[in-house]
């Protein structure tokens, strides 16, 4: 199946007779994409894959209302992140554990997940980014895995430039501490 | 125009890539994704999410299912769940502050003899035993060997008597059944004189006693009487 442009599944997603076949081509083009960005925020494969079903509900009840002041993954996009980050917070309140806390959940089941096959370097980088607060970690991962550009990402979590870069700053470098921290070894 | 976008492009690249200095250890890693999925894992998800998609829809489509419960009903579960909990609990510290002896008792050293009971009777049961086939012997004595063989040679003789007896051959019944047909068509009274006729032509002992002394004597020795008798 060929990749469509956002344009022509929203054109489609509007007539009742294709609206079913635009919503598969928006399946097909942005799962895999969603799945990821989702999967880095909560770690664990199936809460992952609850939440990529989660977002797509979302996106089908609300397409129709879609407008185009952004662009269509921008908004997909954000509904992924909204549903991670209320789904981490809900996981915190659950658990009635600090948010540090719920990074130490995380950074376990990164260790005892059978779908994690990186080396050392790469499970050293993963818990690195799980001492980051949520945000930072958000921020670091659209910029470093998603090779997002600044303003795609303001576009998608709603904050500004400067903000993102500084928060993107204090985070690498924080990353590269623990990296380079010979003390810290897994 | 051109000038102005490959500048700003230029500049938006330079500060996406600023961080790289900052971190150049970080910046020397390749980006790779450590985590992987389940195999075919998005050749079946979008079945997964229009699955769900339509599972949500009909919820939305189809009424509630018109389960009803009692009036107050979940404002009183809370009291009644805690009541019973409290009852059962209460059940257990009552059987908490039962005796721990049960009353039953045992003979001396009971439990020590037990076990090389069970020991006992469990060997001997394992214990292998080799099952000798019995031999019964048909005949307890020689005396009722014999016997059975008398009576088997007797039993057989009447049998084979009783053969004899019935046994008629074909043509002998056949010339039975002619002469008796025979013995219709013949008037009765001449059959009692052929009878009474036979009888008066079968020869008659005319000799008296005396006769016949006198001839024994006559050719018989005493001897010869003697060793007759």
């Amino acid at each position: 199946m060929k990749q469509v442009e956002d344009d022509e599944i929203l054109e489609k997603f509007s007539q009742e007779n294709t609206r079913n076949e635009a919503f598969n081509l928006l399946i097909f083009k942005y799962q895999e994409k969603i799945y990821w960005h989702v999967r880095r925020l909560v770690i664990d494969h199936d809460d992952a894959d609850d939440l990529v079903q989660e977002v797509f509900i979302k996106v089908w009840k609300s397409l129709a209302k879609f407008r185009n002041d952004s662009k269509l993954y921008t908004w997909i996009y954000r509904i992924a992140t909204n549903e991670s980050i209320t789904f981490l917070n809900k996981k915190k309140q659950r658990n009635q554990t600090p948010l540090d806390e719920v990074s130490e959940e995380l950074s376990e089941s990164l260790v005892a997940s059978s779908y994690f096959n990186g080396d050392k370097i790469q499970m050293k980088l993963q818990q690195a980014l799980l001492t980051l607060p949520e945000k930072q970690r958000l921020i670091f991962n659209m910029k470093y895995y998603d090779d997002l550009k600044y303003d795609e990402i303001s576009a998608i979590l709603g904050t500004s430039v400067g903000a993102l870069k500084a928060s993107f700053h204090i985070a690498v470098k924080k990353i590269e501490v623990f990296m380079l921290n010979d003390e810290i070894s897994l | 125009m051109t000038e102005t976008k490959n500048y700003k492009k230029m500049k938006t690249d330079l500060e996406n890539n600023e961080w790289k200095a900052e971190a150049p250890y970080l910046a020397s890693l390749p980006v790779k994704n450590p985590f992987i999925v389940p195999e075919d894992y998005f050749d079946t998800l979008p079945e997964a999410i229009t699955g769900t998609v339509y599972t949500n829809e009909l919820k939305q489509v189809i009424p509630a299912p018109g389960y009803t419960v009692p009036d107050h009903y979940f404002s009183s579960l809370k009291d009644r769940i805690l009541t019973q909990t409290s009852e059962e609990s209460d059940t257990e510290e009552t059987l908490k502050r039962l005796p721990s002896s049960e009353g039953f008792s045992t003979p001396d050293q009971y439990f020590q003899k037990l076990q090389s009971k069970i020991l006992a009777q469990t060997v001997e049961v394992a214990a292998p035993v080799l099952k000798q086939s019995k031999i019964v012997r048909l005949w307890h004595s020689g005396l009722l060997k014999y016997a059975s063989a008398a009576c088997f040679v007797l039993v057989a003789a009447f049998g084979f008597y009783l053969n004899k007896q019935t046994y008629k051959p074909e043509a002998a019944t056949a010339a039975e059944i002619a002469n008796e047909q025979m013995l219709y068509d013949i008037d009765e009274q001449d059959i009692i004189d052929h009878v009474e006729g036979n009888v008066a032509d079968a020869p008659k002992n005319t000799a008296t006693n005396a006769e016949l002394e006198t001839y024994i004597l006559n050719n018989y020795s005493q001897t010869d009487l003697s060793s007759e008798f």
